[in-house]
């Protein structure tokens, strides 16, 4: 559901108000000379004034916009709405207030990318667009406001701050070893047993199959990966810092081939879970709130980071 | 971060639109030559214009930045000299008043506005011209007293709108554009398109304004235009001229010179003696345009003495009246006493003659005051007014009259408040010189009328409804009395027959009355503002004394109203009867026109629905299925699975489908709807349709990828 606006004049540009002034002194100057003329010209230009007046409003009620935007984005970050303009009107401006953007031209029909901006991270379930209009002679402007309702919202996550991610000696069972493959994904090797049909050629153990003659294949285990549980409490001076700091420290320790839960408040109450990916960081403190998230307990063997504005 | 913030795209850089200079130059000389040549251009500032204003476009369009700013410093120079130069002309005409100081202003302006042309690198000058020339046209428009004009302002008006139209788009295209830019033609040809309908769009709405637009007027006046040609003193100083009659002329008898027959606009009336026997009416010539904010008699005197044919003035002996800019003129014996409560109004008329005239000086009743080149004329005793030079052709001059703004209650009440004074009672009441039964028929007509107003409409109304206005009458018998032949025998004249008969009935009646001789208030030009005097207007009507008004016009033959009941509507009043009379255009033009305006708005609405449709048609607006298939794209994208380019909707589908266990066979069956959504003739089941939203807002719900479309 959109809310628009009926169109209202905004301004009377620089040239409309030249010719308003110069129409009243042609009256005043007619009425004192008698000259009959300056009210000929007064109503030439009491003419182009009512069109300048009142065409933009054409425009502005003829013209149909469709906005496609992306799911997700980044507070700070530009990211682009698709902008579809149907129906016929010439020289609209068009820009949003929220995310924000700078005046664009529009020339309905036409499609086209709108590179729009949003500091504050947060769901957006509308966009605000104001279309302004002095077609054809750029004499009144008019404007019209529409706020759209999004069928689903646009996330924008906090522009993640680095903070660099370092394993806790404590709660790691693992070995170095067991961190260098978790970074690059290999399993560790629990034993080895005789080959199967169907068993992948890339498991083949090479130094067992020689020494009991037949092929020998290894046994895996999966790999032993650290675990970081971000509380993200916004409840603080700098609450987008924290978020910032929140989302940097998830998505370094996602980069080193950690387990990652986010702490999070939502609107609907505290939330606790994994993600697995920069989105899923991006969105879920899209959503965060200021207000208590889970405080555990948590497993003892997780790391837990608390950031907060004041790093 | 924040983005750039473009609202008021910039203004001060170089302009780059030939088509806009162009533009604008059209607009710039079409005002100028406007205003040049309404007596403004001399020989320098015409060559200035035609040829300044295309260089100056010219030479600003090619040049460096370099050389702009050279062209800055001369043209700051040239603006500068312009302006002392301005200084030192208002400060040496300042005495003779604004009216003097027109022209020389007028071409000040266009000097300055010469050096701005030079000086126009960037669109904010270029609108700086265009707002002056409004102004330019202006002040042709308060010089102008005829219809040429017409054509400078039409080609101003479209050359602006142009310009306008140019100079928004201009500085629309420094915004960054949504989607692909048009090509420069379409460009050019929309603008055309757009100025066109503009165009029309003013007519009709300039049109519609002027006639309810207030009259222009000369109440409040500023200005008293008031000049001379050459110099030439009359024979004796206050003496009537009049070289329109030729050998007629008054003044021969006194030494002038004038001889041959009278001038075909030449009016028999403006001499010391009025014949009524005399026959012949002056032709259809323009003699004199009046700037006035009312019609009324321009009057240039009076007769008082009549002996059955001719009238005669008893005593023209002339009084100089002196004074600087302006001449004074004071009121005569002849006028009595005016009540101070009754109401007055100053009509300011300005006379502009087209032909040679009488060095009579017209004006509404009372005159007060005269704006005249000379600062000296003469008054007669009954209260007109003489220059001391001849008039020709060119001449200007301004005359204020205080005019009693009567109504027919104020006429009513006037003899029961003051007795009429025993001077003019014996000058102008006397018992006349006709027949009995003239008197008889006076007596008659007015028996029962109460007062002397009374009196006056029941002998207009019994003229009106038993004699006839015809300038086509049969020759006056010799020995016949004028007025009872007109009575009682022909019942036929003109208005020197039909005046003369009225004052003298009323005279018959002892109500004091005289013929006053001079111009109806002839054709109003609503464009112009001017009342265009042509010399068939020359007129002769009753005058009627009312003790404490003063002199009131009264005439069956023209319909002039009283000074407190004249108005005029609106400016535009009468223009179509106006445009009709004198450009040929036929009458039936005047439906026909109004239909062809329905039919324009009609065709025009239509185009627009028509390509409003098209416009529709031509958006591709994405149907149902492509847009759920580009969802479910997006969400196979987010999880590593992109669709091939040559990858079909099933198989696709049949791919995503090993992405989710859970939702494999709904993924599936999706594929299956969509894939027959777009391709099948048949129409989908919205059960089916539902089922596809709803997985699509499962996985959108499940934290997956998606993208919305909202519509304003």
């Amino acid at each position: 559901m959109s809310r628009s606006s009926f169109p209202t004049p905004v301004a009377l540009r620089k040239l409309g108000l030249a010719f308003a002034v110069l129409a009243v002194a042609l009256l005043l100057v007619g009425r004192t000379t008698g000259a009959g003329w300056n009210v000929v010209i007064l109503c030439v230009l009491a003419a182009i004034l009512a069109i300048g007046a009142l065409t933009p409003i054409a425009g502005l009620l003829r013209v149909r916009i469709r906005a496609g935007a992306p799911r997700d984005a980044v507070a700070g970050r530009p990211f682009e709405l698709t902008i579809t303009a149907s129906g016929r009107a010439r020289t609209l401006r068009l820009r949003t207030l929220d995310p924000e953007s700078s005046w664009t031209l529009v020339d309905a029909p036409c499609t086209g990318a709108l590179t729009v901006l949003r500091n504050r991270r947060g769901v957006l379930d509308t966009v605000l667009v104001e279309l302004r209009s002095a077609h054809a002679l750029g004499l009144v402007d008019w404007r019209r406001r529409v706020r759209m309702q999004l069928p689903a919202p646009i996330e924008v996550g906090p522009r993640p701050e680095r903070v660099p991610f370092r394993a806790h000696r404590s709660s790691a069972r693992t070995t170095a070893d067991a961190l260098t493959a978790a970074r690059s994904g290999a399993e560790l090797t629990r034993g080895v047993r005789e080959y199967t049909p169907g068993d992948p050629v890339r498991l083949l153990h090479w130094p067992a199959t020689a020494r009991a003659g037949t092929p020998m294949v290894r046994e895996l285990d999966g790999p032993q990966r650290p675990r970081l549980i971000v509380v993200a409490d916004l409840r603080t001076f700098d609450p987008e810092r924290t978020a910032a700091l929140a989302a940097g420290a998830a998505i370094d320790a996602l980069a080193h081939g950690a387990r990652v839960d986010l702490a999070t408040a939502e609107a609907s109450g505290p939330r606790f879970g994994r993600v697995t990916t920069p989105i899923d960081v991006g969105r879920r403190l899209a959503r965060a709130v200021e207000g208590p998230p889970p405080e555990g307990p948590f497993d003892p063997d997780c790391q837990v980071l608390r950031p907060t504005g004041h790093r | 971060m924040s983005l750039r913030r473009n609202e008021a795209p910039a203004t001060r850089e170089t302009e780059p639109s030939l088509e806009l200079r162009v533009a604008v130059l059209a607009t710039m000389i079409s005002a100028s030559v406007g205003l040049l040549r309404e007596g403004v251009g001399t020989s320098a500032l015409w060559l200035a214009v035609l040829a300044g204003f295309p260089l100056a476009a010219f030479v600003q369009h090619r040049a460096s930045a370099k050389r702009r700013a050279v062209l800055h410093v001369v043209a700051t120079a040239a603006g500068l000299a312009v302006v002392v130069h301005v200084i030192s002309t208002v400060a040496s005409q300042a005495q003779s008043g604004a009216a003097a100081l027109q022209v020389p202003l007028a071409q000040a302006f266009l000097w300055l506005l010469l050096c701005q042309a030079v000086d126009t690198s960037n669109r904010r000058s270029l609108l700086v011209l265009l707002i002056a020339s409004p102004v330019i046209v202006g002040t042709a428009g308060v010089l102008s007293i005829d219809m040429a004009l017409a054509v400078w302002i039409a080609l101003w008006a479209v050359s602006l709108l142009v310009a306008i139209v140019l100079s928004h788009r201009d500085e629309m295209a420094s915004l960054p554009r949504l989607g692909a830019i048009r090509p420069k033609r379409s460009e050019i040809s929309s603008a055309i398109g757009t100025s066109l309908a503009g165009g029309l769009a003013v007519v009709l709405i300039g049109a519609a304004i002027f006639m309810v637009a207030p009259v222009a007027g000369t109440s409040r006046s500023l200005t008293f235009p008031a000049s001379l040609g050459p110099r030439d003193p009359v024979a004796l100083p206050g003496e009537l001229s009049n070289p329109t009659l030729g050998s007629g002329d008054p003044a021969n008898g006194s030494g002038g010179s004038s001889s041959g027959s009278r001038a075909s606009f030449g009016y028999f009336g403006f001499s010391k003696t009025l014949d009524t026997s005399l026959r012949g009416r002056p032709d259809n010539t323009v003699v004199m345009r009046v700037r006035a904010s009312s019609g009324d008699f321009w009057q240039a005197q009076t007769f008082d003495r009549w002996d059955g044919r001719v009238w005669t003035v008893s005593d023209d002996r002339p009084t100089p009246l002196r004074g600087g800019t302006s001449i004074p003129i004071p009121g005569v014996d002849a006028d009595g006493v005016r009540f101070p409560d009754v109401p007055t109004d100053e009509l300011v008329q300005t006379y502009y003659l087209d032909r040679d005239a009488p060095n009579m000086i017209f004006g509404a009743e009372s005159p007060v005051r005269l704006y005249f080149p000379e600062h000296i004329v003469f008054q007669v005793p009954d209260g007109s007014v003489r220059a001391g030079v001849n008039l020709y052709n060119g001449a200007v001059y301004t005359v204020v009259s205080r005019r009693a703004l009567t109504t027919p209650t104020v006429l009513r009440a006037a003899n029961d408040r003051l007795e009429i004074p025993p001077s003019i009672l014996e000058q102008y009441a006397a018992a006349p010189v006709t027949t009995s039964r003239v008197r008889a028929l006076a007596a008659r007509i007015t028996a029962a009328a109460p007062t002397t107003y009374d009196k006056v409409r029941a002998l207009e109304a019994w003229m009106s409804a038993h004699t006839k206005y015809t300038i086509d009458i049969p020759p006056l018998p010799k020995g016949a009395d004028a007025v009872d032949q007109f009575l009682f025998v022909d019942r036929r004249g003109f208005c020197e027959q039909i005046g003369t008969s009225l004052v003298v009935m009323l005279r018959s009646l002892g109500i004091p009355a005289r013929l006053a001789v001079g111009y109806a208030q002839g054709e109003r030009n609503p464009f112009t503002g001017l009342y265009e005097v042509r010399a068939s207007d020359a007129h002769a009507w009753a005058q009627v004394y009312f003790p404490g008004v003063g002199w009131q016009s009264f005439d069956p033959t023209a319909s002039v109203p009283l000074a407190g009941d004249s108005a005029i509507n609106g400016a535009g009043s009468g223009a179509w009867a106006y445009l009709t009379a004198h450009l040929s255009i036929p009458r039936w033009l005047a439906p026909a026109g109004s239909a062809l305006v329905v039919l324009i708005v009609v065709a025009a609405l239509g185009v627009g629905i028509r390509r409003r449709r098209r416009s529709g048609r031509s958006v591709a607006v994405p149907s149902w299925a492509s847009q759920r298939l580009g969802e479910l794209e997006t969400w196979g994208a987010t999880h590593g699975r992109a669709r091939a380019p040559s990858e079909s909707t099933r198989r696709y589908t049949a791919a995503l489908a090993s992405l989710d266990d859970h939702r494999a066979a709904r993924i599936q069956i999706a594929g299956r709807v969509l894939d027959a959504a777009m391709f099948s003739s048949h129409e989908i089941p919205p059960g089916a349709r539902a089922e596809v939203e709803h997985l699509l807002a499962e996985l959108a719900e499940a934290g997956e990828a998606s993208t919305p479309v909202a519509r304003v």
